[in-house]
C-alpha cells in the first residue's frame, strides 16, 4: 500500500496531538512569513529610495537623518543651488523639497505612508523615470501651477481620478495625472512643483535637498568632497555613502529576521521531535512487528520521517496562507492603507519564491526534527518489545 | 527449511543477576515438519522462537539455516530471511492497527517489492483461504480475536515462507477458534509443505505435531 496513506492514517490515530503539532508548525511558519515579508518589503523600499539618484550626489543639511537619497526634515537655503551650479565640476543641480508622512502613529511608523516631493516641473522625469501616467493624465507645464500628480496607490485608496481636487494642508490642488508604477515610493507619492511644495509646507525659499549631477569624468567622491569644502553646513552624500548610511539598518533588519526565523525553525524542530518521540514510543510494538516481518530499517526510518514531513507540509501550507494574510495586515497597519488594496499585490508583498523557500525549509526542518524519533524507531529490539507484551 | 541449533544459549541480565532463558539447546527441525515446543510460562519458549526466527541474537551457540551459520549474517541478510523465508504468528497478533485486513496481508509483499496487483490478488486469496473473504476492508479493531489471528496467519503466508514460527498462536483464543487456527496451521504444513514451529500450551497442537519438544529452565528435551 502507499506509504503516504499509511503515514496519514498513523497520524490520524492521535488526531489532537497531530493537530496541535501542525498548528504549532503553522504558527511558526505564519510568523516567519509575516515578519520576513514585512521586513523584506521595508528593506526593499528603503533600497529602492536610492535608485532615483544613481551616479548623483545628494546635498542635505548637516546632521539630518537620511534614508537613502531622502532626508527626513532639515532645511537649506535654495540659494545653495546657485552656488552649486557655479562650480566647474557640476553639470546640473536640482533643488528639491521632500516631505514624508509617517501616518497617524508617527512614532511607530517605520516607513512613510505618503511622500510629497517638490521639484521644478522640467526635472520631473528624474523622479518619474519610465513610469507612465494613467490615460488622460498630463504633466504640468509651469512651476506656478497648483497641479500635482499622485501615485496609483493613493488614487485607489481615496478614489481619486485625473482631474479630481484634493486638499493638502488646507490648499486645494488639482490632480493632473496618476502615476502607474510598481515602485512602492512612487505609488504613494504626491509630486508637485518646488514652488507649490514650498508654499504648501511653508518652506519659503528653502529646500531640504539638492541633487547634483557631476560633469563627465568627475567622480562622485571628488564632487562631494569639493562641495563640502566650498559650502558650509551641508553634507554631500555619494551613492556609496548613502548606501553605507542605511546599511546598518538593513543589516539589523536582516539579522533580526534571521534570528527570528532561526528561533522559530528551532522551536518547530523541537516540537516535531517531541511529537515524533511520543508517537514512536507509543508504537514500539508496530515498529517491532515491521522489523520482525523483515521490513528494512530504511523503511521504518522512512515511515517516521514521512510522518513528520507530512506535519511539515500541512503546517507549512497553513502557515503560509495565514502568514501571507498577516503580512498584508501588517503592511496595512504600518502604512494606513486599507487591507483590500493590498490583496491584488499579495505576491509582491509575499513573493511566491519566498513562499516556496519557507515551505521547503519548514518541511526540511520537520524532517530533521523527525531524525531522532526515526533512529529510535529503528533501534527498537524486537525480542524485548514483543516479549514485554506477554 | 531445515533449522539446526548447536549449544544455543541466551542469557539476560536482570539487575545484578543473570537469567539463562535458553541453555545449550541442541536440536534440529526438519523440512515440512510440524514441531511443537511446550513448557510453562517463563520456561524460554518465546526466547527460543525469537532466536530461531532471527529476531534475537544468541549469547553463545549457533543457529544453522540450511547449513548457513546465521551468526555470520548481517542484519540486512537476517531481515531478508525473515521477509522471504519466514512467517511469524504472534500470540497478540501484532496486526498494524491503521491497516485493514487486506493491507496487513499485503504489507510483507509490498516490502518484498511485489507488484500492487499481485499483492492485492494474493491478499484476497489468502484471506479467503483463512475464511475472511468478507472481511477484507475491516481494520483489526473491527475484527474478533479469532479473525485477527487468522489475518495474522494469512500475513505470515504472504511471501510463501519455508517456515512459520508461531508463538502461542492460540493463547488468546477460545477453544473453538483455537481449534480452527490449529487446523489452519496443520493444513499449511501438510498442503504447502511449510515447516511449522509452534510454542504452545495447547494440548491439541501437541496431538497433531510431528515432533514434540519440552522446555524447562531453558533446557530443551525432544519427546518424540
Amino acid at each position: 500500500m502507499q506509504l503516504v496513506t499509511m503515514c496519514f492514517r498513523n497520524l490520524s490515530r492521535r488526531r489532537l496531538r497531530t493537530f496541535l503539532c501542525v498548528f504549532g508548525v503553522a504558527v511558526s511558519t505564519c510568523f516567519i512569513i509575516a515578519v520576513g515579508a514585512t521586513t523584506s518589503r521595508c528593506a526593499t523600499i528603503m533600497t529602492e529610495m536610492n535608485v532615483f539618484f544613481r551616479r548623483e550626489v545628494v546635498v542635505v543639511a548637516r546632521g539630518v537623518f537620511v534614508i537613502q537619497g531622502f532626508p527626513i526634515g532639515g532645511a537649506i537655503p535654495q540659494s545653495i543651488v546657485d552656488d552649486l551650479k557655479k562650480m566647474d565640476c557640476v553639470e546640473k543641480a536640482i533643488p528639491m523639497l521632500s516631505n514624508f508622512d509617517f501616518g497617524p502613529s508617527e512614532a511607530s511608523g517605520i516607513l512613510p505612508v505618503n511622500a510629497t516631493i517638490g521639484l521644478p516641473v522640467e526635472e520631473w522625469p528624474m523622479i518619474i523615470g519610465f513610469s507612465t501616467l494613467k490615460p488622460g493624465g498630463t504633466l504640468p507645464q509651469t512651476n506656478s501651477t497648483k497641479e500635482v500628480i499622485i501615485g496609483c496607490s493613493i488614487a485607489d485608496q481615496y478614489g481619486i481620478l485625473t482631474g479630481s481636487k484634493i486638499n493638502l494642508k488646507d490648499q486645494e490642488l488639482t490632480v493632473c495625472g496618476i502615476i502607474e508604477s510598481p515602485s512602492a515610493l512612487l505609488a504613494r507619492s504626491i509630486i508637485m512643483s518646488l514652488e507649490l511644495a514650498q508654499d504648501v509646507f511653508n518652506y519659503p525659499m528653502q529646500i531640504n535637498m539638492a541633487v547634483v549631477k557631476p560633469k563627465p569624468n568627475v567622480m562622485q567622491e571628488e564632487l562631494a568632497s569639493r562641495i563640502e569644502g566650498e559650502i558650509n553646513y551641508i553634507m554631500a552624500l555619494t551613492e556609496n555613502e548613502r548606501n553605507e548610511l542605511i546599511k546598518p539598518v538593513l543589516d539589523a533588519v536582516e539579522n533580526w529576521n534571521m534570528a527570528i526565523q532561526g528561533i522559530l525553525f528551532f522551536l518547530s524542530a523541537i516540537l516535531v521531535a517531541i511529537v515524533g518521540m511520543m508517537n514512536t514510543s507509543e508504537r514500539r510494538r508496530d515498529f517491532a512487528t515491521l522489523d520482525a516481518i523483515g521490513a528494512p530499517l530504511t523503511y521504518i526510518f522512512r515511515v517516521v520521517i514521512l510522518e513528520m514531513s507530512l506535519i511539515g507540509v500541512l503546517g507549512g501550507i497553513l502557515g503560509i496562507a495565514f502568514g501571507s494574510l498577516a503580512a498584508l495586515v501588517l503592511s496595512s497597519l504600518y502604512t494606513n492603507i486599507p487591507l483590500a488594496q493590498f490583496f491584488p499585490s499579495i505576491f509582491e508583498i509575499v513573493p511566491p519564491v519566498y513562499m516556496l523557500e519557507i515551505f521547503l525549509a519548514v518541511v526540511v526542518i520537520c524532517c530533521i526534527g523527525g531524525i531522532i524519533p526515526a533512529i529510535n524507531a529503528t533501534r527498537i529490539r524486537i525480542a524485548e518489545v514483543l516479549r514485554a507484551e506477554y | 527449511m531445515k533449522i539446526k541449533t548447536v549449544d544455543l544459549t541466551r542469557t539476560y541480565r536482570v539487575g545484578p543477576s543473570k537469567i539463562t532463558a535458553v541453555n545449550k539447546v541442541n536440536f534440529e527441525v526438519d523440512k515440512a515438519t510440524f514441531t511443537a515446543i511446550v513448557g510453562p510460562s517463563g520456561s524460554g519458549k518465546s526466547t527460543l522462537l525469537n532466536l530461531l526466527g532471527l529476531n534475537d541474537y544468541p549469547t553463545s551457540g549457533k543457529i544453522f539455516i540450511e547449513n548457513t551459520d546465521t551468526s555470520l549474517l548481517s542484519g540486512r541478510e537476517r531481515r531478508k530471511i525473515r521477509l522471504f523465508r519466514m512467517g511469524f504468528v504472534f500470540q497478540t497478533f501484532n496486526l498494524l492497527p491503521t491497516l485493514n485486513a487486506s493491507e496487513n496481508v499485503e504489507l510483507p509483499m509490498s516490502l518484498a517489492r511485489k507488484s500492487s496487483r499481485e499483492q492485492r490478488e494474493k491478499a484476497v486469496r489468502l484471506l479467503e483461504t483463512v475464511g475472511l473473504g468478507d472481511r477484507l476492508y475491516h481494520r483489526p479493531k473491527e475484527l474478533s480475536i479469532g479473525e485477527m489471528q487468522r489475518v495474522a496467519t494469512a500475513r505470515a503466508l504472504a511471501n510463501d515462507p519455508e517456515v512459520i514460527i508461531a508463538d502461542e498462536p492460540t493463547g488468546e483464543l477460545d477453544s473453538k477458534t483455537a481449534k480452527e487456527i490449529i487446523s489452519l496451521l496443520f493444513d499449511i504444513n501438510r498442503k504447502l509443505k511449510t515447516t511449522v514451529i509452534v510454542a504452545t500450551h495447547d494440548e491439541k497442537i501437541v496431538e497433531v505435531a510431528d515432533t514434540l519438544c519440552t522446555i524447562g529452565d531453558g533446557k530443551l528435551k525432544v519427546e518424540h
